[in-house]
C-alpha cells in the first residue's frame, strides 16, 4: 500500500518534470532559428555626450572622447631678409604633351538648413528591415558545368569587376555533396551556392590599399535566409573577433554585403532545404592579390 | 496501466523531438561560399546637417557638414549622398536614426551631429556615427572647441569617421604648405604658404622679396624647413610657423638644396652642390653638426628618410641618368632600387614605409609613381605634361604632387596609391612643391 502510493506519487513528478524539460527543449528548438540575431543597438547609454539632453532616452554610445585641441592659426608674417635672387634651380624640362583629362573635382553640397522637426520621444527603433537598395543581379547561368570549369580554373584570377560564378574548391564541393541526398539536391546547393557567391563577390567592399587589409586572415559571415532568399536573423561573423581597427572595419564591410546582397531571389524557393544556411568566406588575401 | 502510459506518451514525444531535431539539421547543411574578389567602391555615406538650437549654431553645423561631405568624397573612398534626397533633415543627435528612412536611399552609413555654443562660449559639437543595416553605432564622440576654429572640429570627425569605416588613420586634420606662385614668367614671385588639407585658410609665410623651394614639413608640425634663393646665394632655413621666427641651418661652400626633416625632427638631410658636384649631408639640428653621406663624383640628391629613421632614400645619375638609391643614415650601404626606363627623382619615403613615391620622366611624359623600398612592384599613377614633387598624406595613401600643363601655371593635384583617384586640390591657385604636414596634434 505503501509502495503503491509511492507509486501513483512517482508518476505525476516523472510527468511533471519530463514534461518541463520537453518544454524547454521545445522552447529550444523554435528558438532556434533565431539564436543567431543579434541584440541591436542598445549597446550602452551616453554620458557626457548627450548630457545636455537627458530625458531622452540616448542610443548606443561609447564614452565620448575630449575635445580637440585648438591650435592657433600661424601667423602670416613674413619675413623679409634681402632681396630677390637670381635664377632658382630648375624644374625639368617638359616636352609638350596632352595633359590627361582629370576627373571633375568633387564639390560638396551643403545640406538644407535643418527645419526643427518635434523630438522623437518615442523609444528608439532598431534595425527596421526596410527594403534595402537591390544591387542589379550578375546575369549568369549557374549550371553545375561552368562551376567545375571554374573550380579548374580557381588558381587563374578575374579582375575586381569580373563576374561569373564564385570559386569554389573541391573540398567545398564535396562537402556540399555529403549534405545533399540526391542529385537535384546537389545542384540546388551548388547552384545556390554560386548565386550567393556570385552576389557578394559584386558587393564586397575589400580595401587592398590600406594597411594590413591584404595580410587578413580569412572572414567568416554566416547568415539564414528566409524561403523567398531574405535574410532571417542578422549575419553573425564567426571568425575569431580581432581588436585591429582594419579586421573590424573589414569584418563590417563583409556583414555589409550581405545586406546589400540580400534578398537573394533567384533561389528557388522549392529547394530552399537545400540552402538555408550560408557561411560567406572572405578572403582578402586572395581579393587583393 | 496507468504507469505505462506516461511512458509511451514520452517516447512518442521524444521521437517527434527527435525527428524535429534531425529533420533541420538534415537540411539546413551550411553552405560555404568563398568570397574572394570583390570590389573597390566608395561607401554610400548619408550626412545631414549637424543639427543647432539657434540661427548660429545651425550655420556652423550645416557647414561642419559641407566640409566632411567634402573631405570624405575627395578620399575617393566614400560617396557622400545628395543632402536633398534626404527623408529626414533635421536629426536629433539623441534620438536613434529611423534607420529605414537611410536604408532607402542607400546610405551604408549615417553620420549626424549637434552643434551647440555652452555658457562659457565654448562650441560643443556631438556626432554619431551609425551603421545603417545593422543599426548599431560606430561612434559616438563630442568636440569642443571655440566656435571659430569649427573647421578643425569638421576635420576632426572626418578622421574619426574615416578611421573607424576603413580601419586606417585618417588625413584630413592636416595641413599643406606650398609654394605660391604669381607674376609674369620672366618674373615669377614664389612665397612659402600654408593651407588647410582642403585648401582653406590659406596664408602666405613670406613676403615673396625672395624664391622659395621645396619647403618641408617637421613631423611636430609647427617648424618646417625649406630653400630660400637670394642673390646672396641659397641658404636652408628652419621656419618656426607659431612663432614666425627663422634660422638659417648655417653657411656651406657652394649651394645647398632638397632638405628633408628626420622622422624625429632632430635631423636635416639636404644636397649641397660645389664644382658641378652634389653631395647628400646629414646636419643633427642640436649639435649642428654636419655629416658627409656620399663621396660619389655623380650628383647625389633629394635624401628622404625612412620612417624609422635608419635609412634615406635619394637619386643620383653615377649610373648615367638619374635613378633612386638607398643608404644607412651613416652613408653604408647604398643599393640602388630603380632599374625601369626613363629618369626617376625626388624620391619620398612613404610615412608607413611600404612605398617610395617618386617623379619619374620617360620619353616626353612626367609621371607620379611608387614602388616598394626593394625596387619591386612600380605603380605609374599619373601622367601629364608635367607632373612633380609628390608629397604623402600622413596614412600613406594619398599623394600631393603638382601638375603644370605647356605653356600653363602649375597647380596642386592629388592621386591614391591606386591611381584611380586623380584629382584637382582644392587649392585652385598657381602653386608648387607641396609638402603634407602629419596629422596636427
Amino acid at each position: 500500500m505503501t509502495v503503491e502510493r509511492q507509486r501513483t506519487g512517482f508518476a505525476p513528478a516523472l510527468i511533471g518534470a519530463l514534461t518541463l524539460h520537453v518544454a524547454v527543449l521545445l522552447a529550444g528548438i523554435l528558438a532556434w532559428p533565431f539564436m543567431g540575431k543579434p541584440i541591436s543597438p542598445a549597446n550602452v547609454t551616453a554620458v557626457t555626450i548627450v548630457a545636455a539632453a537627458p530625458s531622452i532616452p540616448p542610443p548606443a554610445e561609447k564614452a565620448p572622447r575630449p575635445a580637440p585641441p585648438t591650435s592657433p592659426e600661424p601667423a602670416p608674417t613674413p619675413t623679409a631678409p634681402p632681396p630677390p635672387a637670381p635664377a632658382p634651380p630648375v624644374p625639368p624640362r617638359p616636352k609638350p604633351l596632352p595633359p590627361k583629362p582629370a576627373p571633375p573635382q568633387p564639390t560638396p553640397t551643403p545640406a538644407p538648413a535643418p527645419k526643427p522637426l518635434p523630438p522623437k520621444p518615442t523609444p528608439p527603433k532598431p534595425t527596421a528591415q526596410a527594403q534595402p537598395a537591390k544591387p542589379t543581379k550578375p546575369s549568369q547561368d549557374l549550371d553545375l558545368g561552368a562551376l567545375s570549369a571554374s573550380l579548374d580554373k580557381s588558381t587563374s584570377r578575374k579582375g575586381p569587376g569580373a563576374k561569373g560564378p564564385p570559386k569554389l574548391e573541391l573540398s567545398q564541393i564535396e562537402r556540399l555533396d555529403q549534405g545533399a541526398s540526391s542529385a537535384a539536391d546537389k545542384t540546388a546547393t551548388v547552384d545556390a551556392a554560386a548565386a550567393v557567391g556570385a552576389r557578394l563577390n559584386h558587393l564586397w567592399n575589400k580595401r587592398c590599399e590600406v594597411e594590413g587589409f591584404r595580410q587578413l586572415d580569412d572572414i567568416r559571415v554566416q547568415f539564414q535566409l528566409t524561403p523567398e532568399g531574405g535574410l532571417q536573423g542578422a549575419p553573425q561573423v564567426v571568425s575569431a573577433h580581432k581588436s585591429d581597427p582594419v579586421w573590424q572595419a573589414a569584418a563590417e564591410a563583409a556583414v555589409r554585403a550581405v545586406y546589400q546582397a540580400q534578398p537573394f531571389t533567384e533561389l528557388p524557393r522549392q529547394t530552399y532545404s537545400q540552402w538555408r544556411t550560408f557561411t560567406a568566406n572572405y578572403q582578402a588575401k586572395e581579393a587583393c592579390k | 496501466m496507468s504507469g505505462a502510459r506516461p511512458t509511451r506518451y514520452l517516447f512518442q514525444i521524444l521521437l517527434v523531438l527527435a525527428l524535429a531535431i534531425a529533420s533541420p539539421l538534415a537540411a539546413r547543411a551550411d553552405i560555404t561560399v568563398n568570397v574572394n574578389q570583390g570590389v573597390s567602391q566608395p561607401l554610400p555615406v548619408a550626412i545631414p546637417a549637424f543639427s543647432g538650437k539657434d540661427p548660429n549654431t545651425a550655420k556652423i553645423g550645416a557647414d561642419i557638414m559641407t566640409v566632411i561631405t567634402g573631405n570624405l568624397q575627395r578620399s575617393g573612398l566614400f560617396k557622400p549622398l545628395d543632402p536633398n534626397s534626404f527623408i529626414e533633415r533635421n536629426l536629433d543627435v539623441n534620438v536613434q536614426p529611423t534607420f529605414a528612412n537611410w536604408k532607402v536611399l542607400g546610405a551604408q552609413a549615417l553620420v549626424n551631429g549637434q552643434a551647440t555654443v555652452d555658457a562659457d562660449g565654448r562650441l560643443v559639437v556631438d556626432f554619431r556615427l551609425w551603421d545603417v543595416n545593422t543599426g548599431q553605432q560606430l561612434l559616438g564622440e563630442q568636440f569642443t572647441s571655440t566656435p571659430d576654429n569649427w573647421r578643425r572640429v569638421a576635420h576632426k570627425i572626418s578622421d574619426a569617421v574615416y578611421t573607424r569605416l576603413t580601419g586606417e588613420s585618417g588625413y584630413f586634420d592636416t595641413r599643406i604648405v606650398f609654394v605660391a606662385e604669381s607674376g609674369p614668367r620672366t618674373h615669377r614671385v614664389k612665397r612659402l604658404a600654408i593651407m588647410d588639407q582642403d585648401g582653406a585658410n590659406p596664408s602666405f609665410l613670406t613676403d615673396g622679396s625672395y624664391l622659395v623651394m621645396t619647403p618641408r614639413f617637421s613631423a611636430n608640425t609647427q617648424e618646417i624647413t625649406y630653400m630660400a634663393l637670394r642673390d646672396t646665394g641659397a641658404s636652408i632655413y628652419l621656419f618656426n610657423i607659431e612663432s614666425g621666427r627663422q634660422e638659417t641651418i648655417g653657411k656651406f661652400p657652394g649651394m645647398v638644396f632638397a632638405p628633408r626633416f628626420s622622422p624625429d625632427g632632430g635631423k636635416v638631410a639636404f644636397s649641397v652642390e660645389k664644382g658641378g658636384n652634389s653631395d647628400v649631408y646629414v646636419m643633427d639640428l642640436r649639435s649642428r653638426q654636419t655629416t658627409r653621406l656620399t663621396t660619389d663624383p655623380a650628383i647625389d640628391t633629394s635624401p628622404s628618410f625612412s620612417p624609422d629613421g635608419r635609412q634615406l632614400v635619394f637619386n643620383s645619375d653615377r649610373s648615367g641618368s638619374p635613378q633612386l638609391y638607398i643608404m644607412n643614415v651613416d652613408g653604408t650601404g647604398v643599393r640602388r632600387i630603380s632599374f625601369g626606363e626613363g629618369r626617376y627623382t625626388t624620391p619620398v619615403w612613404s610615412p608607413r614605409g611600404d612605398f617610395i613615391a617618386f617623379t619619374k620622366q620617360n620619353g616626353s611624359d612626367f609621371h607620379i609613381g611608387v614602388m616598394r623600398p626593394d625596387g619591386s612592384d612600380e605603380r605609374i599613377l599619373t601622367s601629364s605634361y608635367l607632373d612633380e614633387g609628390p608629397t604623402w598624406a600622413p596614412n600613406g595613401r594619398v599623394l600631393m604632387f603638382f601638375r603644370e600643363t605647356q605653356g600653363g601655371a602649375a597647380h596642386l593635384w592629388t592621386v591614391d596609391l591606386t591611381g584611380r583617384i586623380l584629382q584637382p586640390a582644392p587649392y585652385t591657385g598657381d602653386a608648387s612643391d607641396p609638402a603634407w604636414s602629419p596629422l596636427l596634434n
